[in-house]
């Protein structure tokens, strides 16, 4: 949906996600299963703890490559106000979380939340930009 | 701003995809400039006045 008129960088920035989706899917399936064996003091429980925030880690790093490689300045725009839409989202969302915590006595956010929180935003905050920029796509000019 | 990019597109029979290739841009960016949505970098500007042949000011003008 996207994709259409997308520069090259866009493509190859959504290319690059999705392996490091597909990567992370794998080692969080792969600490899952290592865990149930693993004592809680061992060095073995920290690093599988750890492992699955590295692909998470690697698209973070990834969006800011794009940034910098994408040539097309309105979808740099785009994507920003993406990234910064998300990066509220996820904000606000651990401000309230914290304050219910804290008086509320309220549950921390369930594990794994976070960026899929942000991603969610990000994705809608894509998607809108993209419906307004639908429109009047190649009518003829005055 | 507003700008003229339409109205010059228009009088030479070229698509916005066709304008976005000239650019080296994305039709995207040619909609959201032509509708006022976005306002171009000054590279940009001076890119499209160049393709035009016209001068900055002769496409786009600040809106009272």
């Amino acid at each position: 949906m996207f994709c259409k008129g997308s520069s090259t960088a866009y493509q190859r920035y959504q290319r690059d996600v999705l392996r490091f989706i597909a990567v992370y899917v794998v080692v969080l399936f792969s600490a899952s299963r290592a865990m149930r064996h693993a004592r809680a003091e061992h060095f073995y429980v920290y690093f599988w703890s750890v492992l699955p925030a590295l692909p998470i880690i690697g698209v973070i790093l990834r969006m800011a490559r794009y940034l910098r490689d994408e040539k097309d300045e309105y979808q740099r725009l785009v994507v920003m106000r993406s990234i910064l839409v998300g990066t509220a989202a996820l904000l606000a969302a651990l401000v309230v979380n914290d304050f219910l915590r804290a008086f509320a006595g309220a549950q921390a956010l369930p594990a794994f939340s976070t960026f899929v929180l942000f991603c969610v935003a990000m994705g809608i905050a894509h998607f809108v930009q993209w419906l307004r920029n639908r429109g009047s796509d190649d009518e003829p000019a005055a | 701003m507003t700008n003229r990019l339409r109205e010059l597109r228009g009088e030479r029979g070229w698509s916005q995809e066709t304008l976005a290739t000239k650019l080296e841009v994305s039709r995207q960016s040619v909609n959201a400039i032509e509708t006022g949505r976005y306002d171009p970098s000054l590279p940009l500007a001076f890119r499209i006045a160049r393709l035009f042949g016209l001068r900055i000011e002769e496409i786009f003008s600040e809106t009272a």
